[in-house]
Formats: C-alpha cells, structure tokens, sequence
C-alpha cells in the first residue's frame, strides 16, 4: 500500500510539472507513455543520485536510454556529488552563457547539475533555468558545440522548505577538440570523448538542417565526417548514396556500416533493389527524417567498434534523435520550398551522330530540339517540405515529437519523393535512480524512380544518350527505344512503410553504478512495383502486351541490448569503470513477389489480369547472441587506458564453428593537462590509440547445405539442389591499429585531428561458385582472402576571426585511403561481370581494380583504321592482342577525399555558409563511354574515326576495353546557403514567434574542378549496390537544388 | 566477469536461443527419411524435364532449327556459336530460369538423379512403397541427362570428378538405361513400370547408335510398343515450368524459326510436322524476320522426350532397305503427305535423316544428327545482323566448373 502511495504520489507530481511546462496533447502522451512505463515495485524513497537520459542535447550527447550526459563519467569534473535528494520542492539555477571571444550569447548550451539528470539548455538568449532538487555543494555544467565545457560550484541550502533561486552566469571558451563531449561507444554510460582512444566524428545535424538543402541523411554526411566516403548513385530524387567507412574490406558481403537509431540497431540496405535494373536504389538510411536528428556519431573501424562484435567491421553509425530539455518548451515549424533543375541541360548529354546515307555525319541534340518543338523532356521539380515539432520537458519528463512533409519532384516526368514522418519521444524520470523512455517513429513513403540501365528498360536518360538522328523524323524522333511520353507510361516505384520503436530504461541506483536496457524494433514494409502498361504502340517490345511485378520486402530487426557499468575510485586520483554488456539481436527479411506477363487488352493492370503469373516467397533469419566486459581505467582524468573483450555467437556460423571473440586496447592521454611545458600556443593537446578487432558475419545460409523448393511437374512438390555450404564458416575478423593526435591551437581559434589507421580483413569471407557437377552450383562461402586499408583522415579547423561583428570558419577533411586485396587464398579471380569483363578482384591489386587487354602500339594505316596491333604481354613485353593476357589498367579509389567548409557569422543574425568536397585518385568504368563508341555508334568519335585516337581505335578493334576506364576525380561546390535571423522583437511583432530565421541554399551550383579524362557528363554517379563496383552506365546527373526556407519557433 | 561472459556465449553457441527457421530451404537431413522417396522421384522428374526444355530451345538456336532475333538476348549467342561461349556469365551460371543456362541444370538434374538412385538403393522395400518403380524412374532420367551431356557438350564432369569426354558419357548413360531396365522388371507388369521400362529403351537405343552398336540398338527398339511418348510436361507459372520454345519463339520474338524449316514440303505438300508461319513482323532486334513454329501452340504444351517414332526411326537407321521406307511411309501418313518409294540406298539414307530432321524438329535431336551426318552448322554470318557466326559445334565446359573443379585436370 505504500508503495502503491509513492508511486501515486510520483505521479502526480509529473502531471504537476507537465502542466506546468505545456499545454498541449503532448502532454497527455507523454504522461500516457509515462503511466504505462512504470514499473512494479518503484521505492521513490530509496533514490540516490541517478542518471536518466538528459533533454535535447548538443551533439555526442548519448540516445535515448543510453547513458544519459549527467551519468558521472570515469573522471567526472571534480564536483561532489550532491547529497540525499528530496524529491519536491526544488531549487532553481539561473543565468546567462556568453562567448568569451565574441561576448555573444550562446544558445543551445547543455547545462546540467553533476551527477543527475537535472538538465537545462539556453535559448536564443543565451539564458537558461534549471530547477533541481539536489542540495549542498553541488556543480553546474556546461557543454556545447565549439566550446569546452565549464564547471561551478554552487552550495544550495537543504531542508524541506527552502526554495533557493540562484543567479548562476558562464562565460565559454572556444575549443576546437571538445574532449568534454559526450559520446556513445556501446557500453552503459556515454564517456567523455577524451577518454576514447579512437577517433569519433560527429556531425550536428540539428544545425545542419537549418542550412543545408539537402533531404536525406546520407547527403547531410557528404563531406562532414573525415573517412567517410559517400559514394553518390544516379540524381533521381530517391536515390540514395552508399556509406563507405575506411574503405572497402568485404569481398562478397557487405561494406555497409551499421546503423542505430537511439540504440535500437536499424536495417541499413544500403541500395535496397528498387528493382534489379534500377540503379539509382534507395538507401534506407533515408527513411529517417533529418529534421527528427540531434546529431550521427560514426564510430569507424574494428578497433573502436569492437564492442558491437560480429557485424561491425564497417564502422556503426549511431543515430540520436532530439528530445524534450526541462524548463523549456518550444514549438517549431519549417517550410521549405525550391526547385530541383537539371544545370545546363541542353548541353549536359553529348550530340547524337551517324552517318547518313550520303556518308554525311548528322548530328542531333534531343534536349534542344524537344525543348523547340514544345515537349521539353526535363521540368522544374518543385520541392516543397514542411516540418512541425514540439518539445519540452520538466524535470520529470520529456518530450518531442514532430511531423514533416516531403514533397520533392524530380525532372523528369515520373520521378519523385512523397515521405510522411512522425515521431514520437517521451520520456520520464520515475525516481531518481530509474528513469525511462520511448520513441516510435514512423514514415511513408513513395518514390516512383524510373530504371536507368539501358539494356531492355526504358529511362530517359538511356533513351536520349544512346539515341541516333537516323530515327529523328520517324515516331522514334531520335530517341533509343522510346520518346519519353512513353517511357512516362511505365510505373515503377517503391513505397515504404517503416515504424521503429524505441524503448530504453536507465537504472542507476548508486552513484557508483549504472545500467540502462535498449530494447526495440524497427520494421519495414517495402513495396517494389513495376508496371509496363498494355501498349499497342509496341515501344516496349516484348513488354508491349504489358507486364507488372510485385516485390513485398518486409525486415525486422529486434534489438535487446543490456550493458551496465560499476565504478570504483581509488587513491591518487585513479578510477575503475568496469562494463559488462548482453546483446541479443534478430532479423528477419521475408520477400513475396508477384508477377505477370501479357495482359488482354489497354487497361488491365492487375497481376490476376495477366496472362501469365507467377509468385514467389523467400524467407532469412539471422540472429547474434554476445556479450562485452570492458575495463576502464583512469588516472587523474587524463590518462586512460580500456581493454575489452567482446564474444559472439551468430546463427549463420558454422556447426563447426563456435564464438568469435574480439578483444581491444585502446588508451589516451590529454599531454596538456599533465604539469610538462609545452608550447603556449597548444591550448590542448592529446595522444591517443587504439588496437581492436571487430567481425563481420556471414550471408545468413553460408554455413548450411540447402535444396530450393521448386514447383514441380503436374503441381507436385519438388526441391532442387541449390547452395552446397561450408559447415567450416566463420566470420570476417578485421583488426585495426588507430594512432592519432587532437591539437587545439591558439585557444580554440584552430584545432587538428588526424588519425593514422592501418586495417586489415582476415578470412575475408569470398562467395565462391560451387563447380556445377556437384550438383550444387550455388555460390559457397569461404573464409579465403585478405584485404588491407589504411590511410589517414585528417580534419583542420580554424576561427580567422571572431569578433562580436563576424565570425569566420573554416574547415577541411582529408581522408586518405589505400586499398589492396593481399589473397584470395588461391581462389580464382572474382569477376564482376560488369564492365564487360574489366572489373576484377585480384591478390595484389585494390578491390575492384580494372583489367583489361592494353595496346601498346598500332599502325595507323588510314584514317580510319589501324593495324599491326600489339598489346601488353603482362611482363613488360608485347603480344599479339588475341592471346594477351588483361593487364592492370587502374584502381577504383577514391585514394583522396577532401572537404572544405566555410562559414561566416555576421553579428548574431546572418550566417553563410559554403561546402565543397571532392574525390581523387578514382576510376570507374563508363559503359556510356563504351556504349556509344563501340556499341551503338553514336558519339562524334565513333562517327568521326578519324580522330578518334589510335589507341581508342585499335583497342575498338580488339575488343579492349580499356579507354572506358576514365578517371573521375572531381571537385565539387556542394552547397552554399545564407540564413538570416530576423530580430526578435520584430519577429514576435510580425509572427508572434520567439524566432523567426529565412534562409536560402543552393545544392550542386557547380564544379570546382574534373579531371580531363572524365568525359561522362556527371563524373559522380556510380553503382553501389557492389560497394567496390565502380561502375556508370547513363545515369541521371546529380541535380542542381536551390530551396528557401522559413523557420519559426514559438 | 570474463569468465561469465564466455560462459554465456559457450552456452548460446551450443542451445537455442540462435535457432533460426528456414522455411523456404531443404536441407540434407530432410531427405535422409524414406518418406522423401517421392518428393526425390519428383524432383528428379522436375529437374529433367526443365533442363531438357533448356537443351531443346538451345540446341535448337545453336543449330538450323532456330535463329536469334534479339540482339540483348542470350540466344544471340548462343546461335553465334563462339569459342568464347564459356566467357559469358550466363553460361555457366544461374539456373533453369535462366534462358542461357543448360550445363548448370543439367547438372542439378544428372545429380539428383543419381543421388536419388543411390538413396532409394539404400532403402528397402519395406520403407518405400513402389521402389524398384521408382528406381527404374530415376536411372531412366538419369541416363537421358547423361545422353543429352554427350550429345551436346565437349566434355563435362560428374560429382566433382575428373573430365569426361562424350564416348565415356554414354557409356554412362547406357549403365543408367540398363539399371531402369532392371528396375523396371523388378517393378513388374504395371502400365507404370512398362513405360519406364518403354523410356528406357529409347533411350538406351538411342545411346547405343550413338556408340556403334547397332545389334543392340535394334533390339531395344524394336520393343518399343507402337504409340509410346514420354513427354516434359510444361505448364503455366514461373521459366522453369514453361515451354520456351512457344514463349521465346512465339510471345517473346527472342528467337525465329531458321530458313532451313520454313516451308519444309514433301512433292508439294507442306509437311505438317514442321509447320511454321510466317508473323508478319520482326523479331526483337527489329531486324530478322519472325517465323513462329506451330508444333508448341502454349506454354503448356508438353516437349517430347522419348516416342516410338524415335525408336522406328532408329530402326528405319540401322535397317535401310524397304523396312525403312515402310517406316518413312507410316509417318508420312500420319503427317498427311504423300508417301515415299525408292529402292537406291543412298535415297533412302537421306531420306530418313531427313525424316529424323522433319519428326524430331524442335525435340532435342538435331545437334547430335548434325554431328553424326556431318551436317554443317550455320556458316558465315548471321544473315540480318551480319554478326559473323563461330565455328563450336558443341557446347565447352564452363569455366565455372574447371575453375571450381579441383579433379577436373587430372
């Protein structure tokens, strides 16, 4: 009975503090939400201080039901912590935080009372309240972006009656390294960034969505996180980038890294089959509304991922979302509207040629003459976007929750994006020791995406490359197969439905110990259709008479993730923080599809309508048991060494094959705070390193022998032999060694972090195909090969000037990234059967690399012609082509990445902004290229051979495809945006909001620079599906975006 | 505590909490039961029958039977006939869904034949009902797999083994036709058992012409009952139910009949079993002419692999004389053309190769009668694209198989 009190008498003080910061449905949600959390048997008695996940957090705060930012860190500032906590009243901690260099208030600064959760953040003002009910010597934190955090101490009188109000004001330094973030590296507490060992980006994408034009999470990464690459696929609206993090390691899996949303581990396809000729595929790291994001911290090689086990050789991206902050409440809606073009687009595709009749070559430039004749083929796609959130929070509960809108056309007629999100996140502190939370969030969405493979699809983009005036004054009017009227008949999208739910528990019952439980699903729903309608004009051959197919993806993927941390003091000065974890996940992809060929007559687009239909269902599951303990240690918050040990067991291991297990070492030291002379300009300086391994599991059947089940004769059920399996499969082990240093230089006016990274993928898991007469002629998965990368990534930040009036900065990423295949453990070479042949894996050679038969020499006998063709023998002599072996033509790279950021701050109202990021050293294989010289004919050199180089015209003539290996490197300006504050009196005058900020942006406005080779209109867009296939074949260009925006808070 | 870690994932790793189902999947142990007898008998009819549709519509494009009339198609290889062939992906993998693939499925279907023969061999009659049936139905599939891997294919392997060139194959094959025949006695008097008992003889006549034995040859034929057909059924659903050669031939547009069988007459009269007509359009390369074969009018309808014509042709073959224009005489009455006379040999040799071109068009036969007759392939170059044709006149093995295949050199 009395418990049943406590627990009433809890709530009714939440309500109490809830109608107290809002007055809207939220909420009664959140108290909802918060009601159906409570657990049995809460003592609100028995609560010392506790840690419950903050509110809206600058970036590197950890997610929700991750530790939260009071959790006291092994080496927590020197702030005692607070004695016993009454429940009710509080005190409450005032002031202002200000700039130290530009006297400006600061918004958006974390301040929080050490070692609970009592959390406040700055507003527009810099001004914050923060109500607590700790009493006696108690410390006050601050943290923000771009500045170091700061501590002071405060002693706030006991007894049940006082109520103190203090005036507490923060003046902050600039600090380029920010080693007082907090950040998530997998155990229960988030730890201070100085203590980790390795090095971890993070990109505040809260602000970033205020600037940047960009709708999707995997542009928002372009050029902003050092060792991530973004390898960007078609400009369709939809398409979406595949994430490269140090490079590639996997031969036959996959090279995506892992993502998590708030703790709960997300299905991350990266290039989810739109349709298998579709190349510009979506990724589903796109689904998450960016506006929904605090910040992503990507954590980046087996040695700093070693804690997330067998699947996390890739790097983990973790994903957190915002939240409520107590004492404050905010409503904030953002539209956004803009055009997406395609630049230049009458001379962005190359003229069309052939031969006439007469021996004449004809040229045709279809953009311009259908723009002439009144059909333009490339439209204006609006943009239009619109995002709703609130958020708010006392000191007992929390929340956030918004919805956007996003309507994005592409240019051309049946290309666009309609996403609806929603999310959902309450949070509740139950007693000071337990403190819960929930986010579900939900998305729709539909993106009809046409395919742009030119092989028997029909995309626009195809349709004029590979097009030829010989047909110009026929129905065809020039285009390949179809004029665009009828390739807009052709439906194919992919709509998603997806809901991930979140819930996380924080337990911390004694100052010395914590624990939180992430529990969640995340579910999705992806519906891939393509539909030829019944077209009598007999444009689409052998689908004149109409087909449709159906594919019905649904993945779920279950986390529970367990994980508590104990910490000790010992004498001088030295902590144990000892961490133990439990993690269980499980996925599941089941896959329907539907299909039918032939409908009767125009109309019917049913699948029942077809005249022949088929279906199809596939079904995998795949689930990881493991567990962590890790030890920290740290003496006088400046030392640190951790050793871990990770184990995993994974269902698609082999019976022969038991735990992998992954241990790690990692240490750092802050040099700057030990009493040794150093130079005075470093205002910081630290040394770290780290040595870990982490796996990457196998395809989820490898280690099993299996038969299909067929549909046999007379409707009988049958099985075919299929995969031969390989009971001895283990998983891809990769071992990293990470040294790096962090320098913050002329107190926070210039900052370098630049880490050295040396990787290497053992029993790299090779699909290799079983020899047919065994019967079984499926792929078999072998742990044979070796890849090793290692590179550098290195980020330089400077202020120029930072004067009340202006402030200027500037940045630069360079990540440096050297790739190569050490065995295939006498395997043969892997082909990827794209580029005809030319795209290879080979020992000694970087993945992907291109092979081809190379002319050394010819004899031009004519014009037009060549002969006496030689090649390269692959021992530095000469052959005749027909018998020459391919030789090494060039790596596919990226080997260079660099980004260069700008921003510059006029007073407290006008910001401009200005990215621009590049890939060097990097190939790919133009099948466009290729295409039109040798296939079709249509290019002005193949009609013009004449001058078309010997080297192209011999290497045409031997089947060579080596001159369609082109280098792509480029530098482009990525984006360029200005954002314009209006003040604040004007802005509560006009709108009646507390702030009002317009902006404008431009995405694509131009190139910086190509590489002279890069004859493809676009040197960008490549496949990814393959991550180390570089590969284009007439994609859409990247599109030129300009977007104003409007953002109001109330 | 590290203790109590590995202990909790040594105890993951040996129970259950990682059991996954798989319920689109059949592994070993699921036929390791004699209740999947006839799940295997199926199977191995299933597989046969699809290969057998690919070595029919692929042979066919390889020889006269059929042009390509699709550029992107992998036909156009196919009837190109390059050394290179192994070079294409398609060749050598994927399944019979795939339209350019033959060796993989035939594999399958060889391999389930075999190890169903062995499992079956390994139970006893008590545990399956019907098994010397169904043991004469699996050696009877199993040796028209092998048949067709001889009289296509420049070698192949079996069960990861050495390289087997197309004398040892059929030798092979043979075996298989004798063990269906046993079975077949042992399975007794049923309808049942005398049409397996009726395919294998077929088959095992057919193998034996092939090899030069010419007594045993007639002596299996001549007890093949009059009327007899054992056909692939085909259906509606998914590729490797349909008839290609209707949907690729007739729907599709990827192939065209060749010049060599259109208007096929005897003294005028068009030959009913190799009617063709004309569609009036072009195929899907825009530019060969389409010629629709009539003999497979759906998608359903089944493809011949074994009938009595067969075995009276072999007869008509190995005999000569008025025997086989006795034999010629009886087909073309039932193809309602008029009949044949001659009494000079050589007349009636080409004849019945010609009979043997006409009956079996589009079944499957005309490969090995090419190569047996020394019968030119198409020559120079494909007569609408100009693509200049190659000079294979079998199919290599895949380089999937030599590369993966670490017995196939020795």
């Amino acid at each position: 009975m009395a418990m049943a009190n406590a627990v009433t008498a809890r709530a009714r003080a939440m309500w109490s503090d809830c109608a107290r910061m809002c007055n809207n449905v939220s909420c009664v949600v959140a108290l909802l939400v918060v009601a159906a959390s409570l657990p049995h048997g809460i003592n609100a008695q028995v609560a010392p201080a506790g840690a419950p996940p903050s509110g809206t957090p600058p970036a590197g705060t950890p997610p929700a039901g991750a530790p939260p930012a009071g959790t006291p860190p092994a080496g927590a500032p020197p702030a005692g912590t607070p004695s016993v906590r009454a429940p009710l009243p509080a005190s409450t901690v005032r002031g202002q935080v200000r700039s130290r260099q530009t006297q400006l208030p600061v918004a958006g600064v974390q301040v929080s009372i050490v070692g609970t959760s009592d959390v406040a953040v700055t507003d527009e003002s810099g001004r914050y309240v923060l109500r607590t009910a700790a009493t006696g010597r108690i410390g006050v934190q601050t943290r923000a972006i771009g500045y170091g955090s700061v501590v002071k101490e405060l002693d706030v009188s006991g007894g049940d009656d006082s109520v103190q109000d203090t005036v507490l004001d923060f003046v902050l330094e600039r600090s380029a390294l920010q080693l007082d973030q907090m950040i998530v590296t997998g155990t229960a507490g988030a730890v201070e960034k100085r203590s980790v060992g390795n090095a971890v980006s993070s990109v505040p994408v809260a602000d970033l969505v205020q600037s940047s034009p960009t709708f999707d999470v995997s542009g928002l990464l372009k050029g902003r996180a050092a060792g991530v690459t973004t390898l960007s696929q078609s400009g369709s609206i939809g398409a979406g980038s595949a994430l490269r993090i140090r490079g590639t390691g996997s031969i036959s899996l996959t090279n995506a890294p892992l993502i998590y949303v708030d703790g709960v581990r997300l299905d991350n396809t990266s290039g989810s089959i739109l349709n298998a000729a579709t190349q510009g595929s979506a990724s589903r790291l796109d689904d998450i509304n960016p506006g929904d994001i605090a910040s992503i911290e990507i954590i980046k090689g087996p040695a700093a991922a070693t804690l997330y086990g067998t699947e996390a050789s890739n790097g983990v991206v973790q994903i957190i979302t915002r939240n409520g902050a107590a004492g404050t409440s905010s409503t904030t809606a953002q539209i956004r509207v803009g055009a997406n073009t395609l630049a230049n687009q009458e001379r962005v595709f190359p003229l069309n040629w052939y031969i006439d009749s007469t021996g004449t070559p004809v040229s045709q430039n279809l953009v311009a003459t259908e723009n002439d004749a009144g059909r333009p083929i490339f439209r204006s796609g609006l943009l239009r976007q619109l995002d709703l959130s609130t958020d708010g929070g006392s000191q007992n509960a929390r929340y956030f929750i918004s919805g956007g809108y996003l309507s994005n056309d592409g240019v051309y007629a049946n290309n666009s994006l309609r996403r609806l999100t929603a999310r959902a996140n309450v949070g509740a502190t139950v007693t000071p020791a337990l403190s819960v939370q929930g986010n579900i969030a939900f998305v729709q969405s539909t993106n009809p995406q046409m395919s742009e493979a030119p092989t028997a699809t029909f995309g626009v983009v195809p349709m004029i490359v590979f097009g030829s005036p010989a047909s110009r004054n026929q129905r065809l009017r020039g285009f390949l197969r179809a004029p665009p009227e009828a390739s807009a008949t052709i439906d194919q999208s992919e709509s998603v439905n997806r809901t991930t739910i979140a819930l996380n528990a924080s337990y911390a019952p004694r100052a010395w110990f914590s624990s939180r439980l992430n529990t969640g699903l995340d579910w999705v729903s992806q519906q891939n259709s393509t539909l030829y309608p019944h077209d009598p004009t007999g444009f689409f051959g052998s689908q004149s008479t109409g087909s449709k197919s159906i594919n019905q993806y649904t993945r779920k993927n279950t986390t529970v993730d367990w994980a508590a941390t104990a910490s000790i003091a010992a004498p001088a000065e030295t902590k144990f923080a000892t961490s133990v974890g439990l993690q269980y996940y499980d996925r599941t992809s089941t896959l329907v599809s539907a299909n039918a060929q032939g409908f009767p007559s125009p109309g019917l687009e049913t699948i029942s309508a077809g005249a022949v239909t088929t279906a199809g269902e596939s079904f995998i599951q795949n689930k990881t048991l493991g567990a962590f303990v890790q030890e920290e240690i740290s003496s006088r918050n400046r030392r640190f060494l951790t050793l871990a040990l990770r184990g995993d067991a994974n269902s698609a291991f082999g019976d022969q094959y038991k735990p992998a297990y992954y241990p790690k070492v990692s240490g750092a030291w802050v040099v700057s705070d030990e009493a040794v002379p150093i130079p005075a300009f470093l205002t910081q300086l630290r040394l770290r390193g780290a040595f870990g391994f982490s796996g990457l599991q196998p395809d989820v059947l490898a280690a099993v022998r299996t038969y299909a089940p067929i549909a046999g004769t007379g409707g009988q059920p049958a099985i075919l032999p299929q995969s031969p399996g390989n009971e001895n499969i283990r998983p891809e082990r990769s071992r990293e060694l990470e040294l790096g240093v962090d320098v913050d230089l002329f107190k926070g006016r210039g900052g370098i972090v630049f880490t050295y990274f040396d990787k290497l993928t053992r029993d790299a898991i090779v699909a290799v195909p079983g020899a047919p007469s065994s019967g079984f002629p499926g792929n078999e998965f072998r742990n044979l090969g070796a890849v090793a990368n290692h590179g550098f990534e290195m980020e330089l930040n400077a202020v120029p000037v930072a004067r009340r009036s202006a402030q200027w900065s500037v940045g630069t990423t360079v990540t440096r990234v050297t790739n190569m295949v050490n065995s295939l453990g006498g395997s043969p070479n892997i082909n990827s059967g794209l580029g005809f042949g030319t795209i290879q894996i080979r020992e000694g050679y970087p993945m992907g690399s291109f092979f081809a038969r190379k002319v050394i020499s010819a004899e031009r006998v004519r014009a037009d012609s060549v002969a006496s063709i030689l090649c390269d023998n692959g021992s530095g002599g000469s052959s005749p082509c027909a018998v020459a072996p391919q030789v090494f033509i060039a790596s596919p790279g990226p080997g260079w990445e660099v980004a260069l950021r700008s921003t510059l701050s006029i007073g407290n109202s006008l910001t401009l902004n200005a990215l621009a990021d590049g890939q060097f050293d990097t190939h790919l294989f133009s099948s466009m290229l290729f295409a039109r010289d040798a296939v079709f004919r249509n290019s002005y050199l193949a009609t013009h051979r004449a001058e078309m180089s010997t080297f192209e015209l011999a290497s045409i003539a031997v089947g060579s495809n080596a001159p369609f290996v082109a280098n792509n490197s480029f530098m482009r300006l990525r984006e360029l945006s200005a954002q314009y504050v209006i003040p604040s009196a004007l802005s509560r005058r006009i709108l009646g909001s507390r702030t009002t900020t317009l902006g404008f942006s431009v995405r694509n406005p131009g190139f910086l620079y190509r590489h002279k080779e890069a004859r493809q209109f676009d040197p960008e867009g490549a496949i990814g599906q393959v991550s180390w296939v570089h590969f284009e074949q007439a994609l859409m260009p990247q599109l030129r975006s300009m977007v104003f925006s409007m953002r109001v808070t109330y | 505590m590290l203790l109590l870690t590995c202990g909790v994932i040594e105890l993951a790793a040996c129970n259950d909490p990682l059991a996954v189902s798989r319920p689109g999947t059949v592994t070993p142990d699921n036929l390791s039961d004699p209740a999947a007898a006839t799940l295997l008998v199926n199977s191995t009819i299933s597989a046969f029958e699809c290969a057998h549709t690919q070595y029919v519509m692929l042979s066919a494009n390889f020889t006269d039977e059929m042009i390509a009339s699709h550029s992107a198609e992998v036909f156009f290889t196919y009837d190109q006939r390059p050394q290179s062939l192994p070079d294409f992906q398609a060749y050598g993998s994927g399944g019979c869904a795939n339209n350019g693939s033959l060796y993989v499925p035939l594999s399958q279907a060889r391999f389930l034949a075999d190890d169903s023969f062995r499992r079956l061999s390994a139970w006893t009659d008590a545990q399956v009902s019907d098994r010397p049936l169904k043991l004469a139905t699996v050696a009877a599939y199993a040796g028209y797999a092998y048949t067709e891997f001889a009289e296509g294919f420049c070698s192949a392997a079996f069960d990861l083994g050495p390289e087997v060139l197309p004398p040892a194959m059929l030798a092979l094959a043979e075996e298989r036709f004798s063990a269906a025949l046993q079975w077949a006695e042992a399975a007794g008097n049923s309808a049942a058992a005398n049409s397996i008992a009726s395919m294998a003889r077929v088959g095992r006549a057919r193998v034996r012409l092939n090899r030069g034995n010419a007594a045993g040859a007639l002596q299996d034929a001549a007890l093949v009952p009059a009327g007899y057909v054992r056909n692939a059924a085909r259906a509606q659903g998914d590729a490797t139910l349909q008839n290609k050669l209707f949907t690729l031939n007739a729907q599709s547009a990827y192939m065209s009949v060749d010049t060599a069988f259109q208007n096929v007459r005897f003294a005028g009269v068009g030959d009913t079993r190799v009617s063709v007509v004309n569609a009036g359009r072009r195929g899907g390369d825009g530019l060969t002419p389409l010629f629709i074969a009539s003999k497979y009018a759906s998608v359903s309808a089944p493809i011949p692999i074994a009938r009595a014509e067969e075995a009276q042709l072999i007869i008509a073959e190995l005999s000569g004389g008025q025997t086989a224009v006795g034999i010629i005489n009886s087909l073309h009455a039932k193809a309602g053309i008029p009949a044949f006379s001659s009494s000079d040999a050589t007349t009636i040799t080409a004849q019945t190769r010609e009979e043997r071109r006409r009956e079996f068009f589009l079944e499957g036969h005309r490969l090995n009668d090419m190569r047996r007759f020394r019968i030119s392939l198409p020559s120079g170059a494909h007569p609408y694209t100009g693509i200049p044709y190659g000079t294979a006149d079998c199919w290599p093995v895949p380089t999937v198989e030599i590369a993966n295949n670490p017995n196939f050199r020795k």
